[in-house]
């Protein structure tokens, strides 16, 4: 309780107080007001950038103050202002130009690389699977968060104030969303509510696959941002510092809020600050070791496979070079497996071995697998073998180089002269062996005794028979007339041939050995070959042939280069003898 | 533009949803309103030369036996009673739920007398009808399903919010 004597003197203060600063401070005030200019513009730069150096409360308060400014000066004055931009237009155009094209540039390029990519199918496929659109998807995708649309709601009606939305995000109807979101939080407020606690339960957020709903409720307003991603802590915070803002610099406008949204369209630009987001920034310590490996396991397989294809590429090349080997024919040069190859060849038993012919050229023969199959060569070089083969057995005779080819010279008697001929004709390849013979010299032969005699004779009538052969038609395994007739002349050589032999105690036995041209398959050509010598054999059989003298071949393919039009189509005889001693002695 | 929000009660089956679902945008389905007990609408009103947006508050038919969700009410500029003239009983509980309204908020009613398409079957007397109207600051007769009297009843209760 104030006493008397305290009343007094505070009603004697408020008197001096009146008479120095006036009633209501009119003195002071007019004293100000009359000096107001001098002293706020002596002071106002510096106070509004102090003010601007706390926060940016200064700039939200003049961004709409200037930004209505500027747009009344343009309505007003427009031919003013396209003065003052006519010299600078034509800059800024092109400027605009080339950034809308750059911007073009880059969105078609994101775009390519969002559509082509086996990624951006994916999530085309995804964003059809979720029901949302293309673009919205990548959103999500590339950024960790994004806040895509901001409602300002009065709590206590649930009216939408004021919205903001990213460009490329589907607008819901805002006004039904705000109001329904307040019901919601008012369910949740009721539903949910401690008996014992008088504090109402509020929403903090709604979290659904999509998106979350991150409210931020003040005293009288709500602000709700719809977030996609994981959004971290700062967007609430972010929320709450927009949210305390507008409070306070819309205190007016809250507490005489009656419907009118109006004043509220002020607040876009610190909405809009809230739709922040935040790319999503690729783990750069984890390394795709997997795909690393994976991927270089297959490079080190290309490159593998390149070496050893090209290596067996050559290899095959070099092996082609075979061809040109006398009597060998090659027929095919096959890849086998990564590192191997193939050949297969046709070969004159006279020409080279081709394991020999591999190792001259430095080819290891564990690489090549040869299939060789026998065919008889009338190359010159072959034939000069078998002629120099049958010549060595011959001492009196050599093999001399001569205009033809070569010439033989020497001394032989009568009976080694026609033997020596009846052999070079019976050779492939020898078709005038009376011509090769012509310069040798004729000598008197020694009288033999009976059993020389016998041989000679022998030898004579195998020389006959060797020089026999029966030549087929073309596809053909009958004897022809001229073929009975060679035969059954053939037939009585051989007769006296075994007679002979067995009065010299030698063991004979006739090839008879069919061949056919390289006409038709292998197979068939090699059936034809083995039938014609079966219908000589069965022939000189029925003529009285002892046929365990007789042994009928197929040799199959003998010939490429035909004779006469003939060719290979013939059957071809051989009297050997395989008594021992034979053998050690050559015939002279 | 002006906003205003404004709640629709009454019992259940009087036509709450009929009277709003042909003349008013929604685009929330009906079953919020079991779930959530509400659902958020939107109506226009032309009222002169000013739009008035109504955002309407269809509140879950309130019988009896469940409880009334006052905290729906706050905020609101007026409130819509339906009774259906077909069955006696909607008025009286009508009155009942404009009588809990009244208990946390003295905003103005209009009371709405629904599906007059239909014949009316109750017993209540023109006078016990229009002494119980006169507690609201209107009343209409409308049917949802020809349309009668619904935009005047909205344009009403439009001019009301704006008289607050």
């Amino acid at each position: 309780m104030k006493s008397a004597r305290d009343l007094d003197d505070e009603e004697q203060l408020r008197a001096v107080r009146n008479i120095v600063l006036g009633q209501e401070r009119e003195h002071v005030l007019s004293a100000i007001e009359s000096h107001a200019r001098d002293i706020v513009g002596a002071v106002v730069v510096e106070a509004l950038h102090d003010r601007q150096k706390q926060n940016d409360d200064l700039s939200t308060v003049f961004v709409p103050l200037v930004e209505k400014s500027v747009e009344k000066s343009v309505t007003r004055h427009s031919d003013q202002f396209i003065g003052y931009f006519y010299p600078v237009v034509g800059k800024l155009v092109r400027k605009s130009v080339a950034a809308f094209l750059s911007d073009v540039l880059e969105k078609t390029n994101t775009l390519l690389e969002n559509s082509l990519s086996v990624k951006g199918l994916v999530w085309r496929i995804k964003a059809r699977q979720a029901g949302v659109s293309f673009s919205q998807y990548v959103a999500a995708q590339t950024f960790a968060y994004q806040v895509e649309q901001v409602f300002l709601i009065d709590a206590n009606t649930g009216i939408l104030l004021n919205s903001v939305a990213r460009e490329n995000h589907s607008h819901a109807d805002a006004d039904m969303v705000s109001g329904m979101l307040t019901a919601i939080n008012d369910f949740v407020g009721d539903s949910f509510a401690h008996t014992n606690n008088q504090e109402e339960q509020q929403l903090a957020s709604v979290k659904t696959d999509d998106f979350t709903l991150l409210l931020q409720r003040g005293p009288s307003l709500v602000l709700v941002a719809a977030v996609t991603g994981q959004a971290p802590a700062q967007v609430s915070q972010h929320l709450q510092i927009t949210t305390e803002n507008i409070h306070r610099l819309y205190a007016r406008e809250i507490e005489h809020f009656n419907g009118d949204t109006s004043p509220f369209e002020r607040t876009t630009s610190e909405l809009r600050e809230c739709l922040v987001e935040q790319l999503n920034t690729p783990d750069k310590k984890r390394r795709p070791w997997f795909a690393i490996i994976v991927l270089g396991a297959i490079v080190l397989a290309f490159i593998f496979w390149l070496y050893h294809t090209f290596e067996q590429s050559q290899l095959k090349q070099q092996l082609a070079m075979l061809d040109s080997s006398p009597g060998i024919l090659v027929r095919s040069v096959t890849a086998e497996g990564l590192t191997d190859v193939s050949l297969q060849v046709l070969r004159d038993p006279d020409s080279q071995p081709v394991s020999d012919w591999l190792a001259q050229q430095g080819i290891r023969d564990d690489r090549v697998l040869v299939e060789e199959k026998p065919y008889l060569s009338l190359e010159r070089p072959l034939v000069e073998r078998r002629i120099a083969r049958v010549v060595a057995r011959y001492p009196a005779i050599s093999l001399t180089p001569g205009p033809a080819g070569f010439n033989l010279e020497g001394q032989l008697n009568r009976t080694q002269l026609q033997r020596l001929t009846n052999e070079l004709a019976a050779i492939p390849g020898v078709s005038d062996a009376a011509a090769l013979t012509a310069r040798l010299d004729l000598i008197q032969a020694p009288t033999p005794d009976r059993q020389q005699s016998l041989k000679a004779m022998f030898d004579f009538h195998a020389a006959k028979i060797d020089a026999t052969q029966i030549e087929f038609d073309a596809g053909n395994s009958d004897l022809s007339e001229r073929a009975v007739s060679r035969l059954t002349t053939l037939n009585q050589q051989l007769d006296t041939a075994v007679r002979l032999a067995r009065q010299l105690q030698l063991s004979v036995g006739l090839m008879i050995m069919g061949a056919s041209d390289a006409s038709g398959s292998t197979s068939f050509n090699q059936q034809l070959s083995q039938a014609r010598a079966q219908a000589v054999r069965d022939f000189l059989v029925s003529q009285g042939a002892d046929p365990d003298y007789l042994n009928a071949v197929g040799l199959g393919v003998v010939e490429i280069d035909a004779i006469d039009g003939v060719g290979a189509r013939k059957v071809m005889f051989n009297l050997m003898d395989f008594t021992p001693e034979a053998r050690k002695e050559e015939r002279p | 533009m002006i906003q205003k929000k404004i709640c629709l009660l009454g019992a259940s089956a009087v036509g709450k949803t009929s009277l709003i679902k042909q003349y008013i945008e929604g685009v929330f389905s009906d079953k919020y309103l079991t779930t959530l007990g509400v659902k958020v609408d939107k109506k226009q009103v032309q009222l002169g030369p000013r739009e008035i947006q109504l955002m309407v508050w269809d509140i879950e038919g309130i019988d009896r036996y469940c409880g009334f969700q006052p905290k729906y009410l706050r905020g609101a500029s007026a409130f819509i009673i339906v009774v259906d003239h077909t069955r006696s009983q909607s008025l009286q509980e009508g009155m009942e739920i404009f009588q809990l309204a009244q208990e946390t908020t003295n905003i103005p009613a209009v009371l709405v007398i629904n599906k007059t398409d239909l014949p009316e079957q109750w017993h209540w007397t023109e006078h016990e009808v229009e002494t119980r109207s006169h507690m609201f600051a209107d009343c209409f007769r409308t049917s949802a399903k020809t349309g009668e009297q619904v935009d005047a009843m909205f344009q009403a209760v439009a001019r009301l919010c704006m008289a607050d």
